[in-house]
């Protein structure tokens, strides 16, 4: 579990820093795949926890790649995105990031120790795309890295988290995915671009 | 009353939601919405007040609960729901395409208003910390579209902002529950009220201690709170005006009820006053945030924005004080704010329309153009500035006596210092939206002007209801069924 946690966290980094939109949602949807494959794994033998997991494998790992995918589709950039600064440079931000997050990390309580530091990790992680990246599409994909930050810490709970629980946060992720996507394509129609950089509109 | 009659509420509020798709025409999309939205507010209204006739009997069952806050929250919910409904044929009057193509608009508007209805209807009624948080989570995708629902830059700004702050904040949350649930050994049952309460004393302290700072912190970001609030004054501000009520009056002090139960069910896991203590600590940023902002000129929405972030300080530090007189005043403020609130964004539909110009300047000189409007916004203003005999200035004076009597006189003084300088702010705003030099022309739509004069009525008669009812809580059962309802 410790080394997929720390896989989990490097595909996370490596989506923080893609610089195309494909490539990031393709890392988000094999960070999905392992983290359900570990998912899978764990409810071994408890069919209720089996089909949960499942059910939530194909959310993240299907639906929502499929769903931002339709967005880039329907929101062709005529130039990359400036501002964002280089490849490397966002990817040495988001290591220090992670490697900050899980130092500081106060002991979650889950196991093995480290799946904590690294769900505390992605879900910071996950922030850091959102205030690195200015596309809606490397935002939504900030949601889906946060949350499985949280994911990997429920699989390392006691117990675990409920069923229900886990259905219903991947039903809200699916939801606050989707208006994003709407979102990111009502920017593109307004200014010809989905980089939410542009909203600048409203200060005090 | 039965676990049945509760599910019902948020039931009948997504069966409204379904009614709305069924017409086709416009006026009879309207029609159905009046009709949804009456029934919905009546069944809630009927639990609500059964619930608060036998505060001391909470009703249980399941992942519900029913006890005396719950039932202050509810009818609040249903109150300011109806109101938001009733006024959204005005406010959608005229509407073109927006995010949803013209044809669709309207229909779409309605189902993402009673679908975050329901849910604000359905989290009062919840008595688990993880469904409550699936519920407030839910409540972030139908209240960003509905942010957005103008399709203008400023909107998608505003919706856009609101769905990204609100989601990493509540993802911060879930995590605390996460290690809440480890904590307390797994299962669903776990992680209600009640069970953390009885467990909490038992939990190893590091992780109590982290849960409880992420799920406040998260939270926060949803209930406005500074310094997490950015998302609040763009959000009020763009929303159309019946979804920034419910914004501001129902979604706001619902999610601090959440703040506050998981708050009550942990503190015997918490290092003493440490809960409380984070809760006055988000009330003070709150105040010190808003107070500035409400003496500057600024947009009459944007400006109820501010004053949003204020009531949700005084709310934040009432409950953070926990004495009966504390508890007494933020039931009282709860209900005083919401409709002094609803009233407030309901009166920008005419205001906007007699005077689109009051979207970026502050309103002015509404008594010699628009006298119906310059009633509704003068006592909305004049209530939520606290001017007596308004119910924010009871509820107000009850939190800092219940600051003195939890022994915090510094903050209090504080507190007292900031709400004084609050009062001005707001009252030289209303001074000058009433009284202040006209810009606009005289005369409004007479249909308009009919419903603003029916609504203030109302809410003038909702608030003396509610300042009488507050002399009467300290001591009353319901805020010692508020203050222990949970354990």
């Amino acid at each position: 579990m410790t080394a997929i946690a720390w896989i989990l966290v490097t595909l996370g980094v490596a989506a923080a820093a893609a610089r195309r939109r494909t490539q990031a949602v393709a890392l988000v949807a094999i960070q999905a795949a392992v983290l359900g494959g570990a998912a899978l794994v764990h409810g071994w033998g408890d069919s209720t926890a089996l089909a949960v997991a499942g059910a939530v494998l194909v959310v993240r790992a299907v639906l929502l790649p499929v769903v931002l995918g339709a967005a880039i589709s329907r929101t062709r950039e005529p130039v990359p995105a400036v501002g964002e600064g280089t490849a490397l440079g966002r990817t040495a931000v988001a290591l220090a990031v992670a490697g900050g997050a899980a130092a500081l990390a106060p002991a979650l309580g889950v196991e093995p120790p480290a799946a904590g530091s690294a769900a505390v990790a992605l879900v910071f992680l996950g922030a850091a795309t959102a205030v690195l990246r200015g596309g809606a599409v490397h935002q939504a994909l900030g949601f889906v890295v946060a949350e499985s930050g949280v994911y990997l810490a429920a699989l390392g709970a006691h117990g675990g988290v409920p069923p229900v629980v886990e259905l219903g946060i991947a039903v809200d992720l699916t939801l606050v995915v989707a208006v994003a996507a709407v979102f990111g394509a009502r920017l593109h129609a307004h200014h010809g671009s989905a980089d939410t950089r542009l909203l600048r509109g409203l200060r005090d | 009353m039965t676990e049945a009659a509760l599910a019902a509420v948020p039931a009948l509020a997504l069966a409204g939601a379904v009614a709305t798709q069924l017409p086709r025409r416009p006026r009879v999309v309207d029609r159905a919405n009046r009709a949804a939205a009456c029934a919905t507010a009546a069944l809630a209204a009927a639990v609500a007040v059964a619930g608060l006739a036998d505060p001391a009997a909470p009703v249980r069952g399941g992942w519900l609960l029913l006890d005396g806050a719950g039932a202050v929250l509810l009818l609040t919910v249903a109150v300011v729901g109806l109101v938001a409904a009733l006024a959204s044929p005005l406010q959608l009057a005229g509407t073109g395409r927006g995010l949803f193509r013209a044809g669709a608009a309207r229909r779409r508007y309605y189902l993402a208003l009673h679908l975050f209805w329901a849910a604000l209807l359905a989290v009062p009624l919840v008595g688990n910390l993880a469904v409550a948080w699936l519920l407030v989570e839910a409540t972030t995708a139908a209240s960003a579209v509905l942010v957005a629902f103008s399709g203008s830059a400023r909107a998608l700004e505003a919706g856009w902002k609101y769905l990204v702050l609100t989601t990493f904040g509540l993802a911060f949350a879930l995590l605390g529950i996460v290690v809440l649930a480890d904590a307390a050994g797994g299962g669903l049952a776990a992680l209600d009220y009640a069970a953390i309460h009885a467990a909490a004393a038992g939990l190893p302290p590091e992780q109590a201690l982290t849960a409880f700072v992420l799920i406040a912190a998260g939270l926060a970001a949803k209930a406005g709170w500074a310094p997490v609030h950015n998302w609040l004054p763009d959000a009020h501000s763009e929303a159309p005006p019946a979804v920034s009520a419910l914004l501001s009056a129902a979604l706001l002090p619902v999610v601090a009820l959440v703040a506050w139960r998981a708050a009550t069910a942990l503190e015997p896991g918490l290092p003493p006053g440490l809960g409380g203590g984070i809760l006055i600590a988000f009330g003070l940023a709150s105040l010190a945030v808003a107070v500035p902002f409400l003496w500057r000129p600024l947009a009459y929405k944007r400006l109820l924005a501010y004053s949003s972030l204020e009531h949700m300080g005084v709310i934040a530090l009432g409950i953070g004080f926990g004495t009966p007189l504390a508890i007494a005043g933020v039931i009282a403020h709860v209900a005083g704010h919401a409709l002094a609130k609803s009233l407030g964004f309901c009166a920008a539909v005419p205001l906007l329309r007699h005077d689109p110009a009051a979207a970026r300047r502050p309103a002015r000189g509404l008594a010699r153009t628009s006298p119906a409007t310059a009633g509704a916004v003068g006592v909305s203003l004049g209530a939520l500035s606290g001017l007596p005999p308004s119910p924010l200035f009871v509820s107000e004076l009850l939190v800092l006596a219940g600051g003195l009597a939890a022994g915090e006189p510094a903050v209090t003084v504080v507190a007292a210092g900031l709400l004084a300088l609050g009062f001005l702010g707001v009252a030289h705003a209303a001074v000058e939206a009433v009284a202040g030099e006209s810009r606009g022309r005289a005369g409004s739509a007479r249909r308009s002007a009919g419903w603003t004069l029916r609504l203030t009525g109302a809410t003038v008669a909702g608030m003396v209801a509610v300042a009488v009812a507050a002399l009467l809580l300290p001591g009353s059962e319901l805020v010692h069924d508020a203050m222990a309802g949970i354990g």
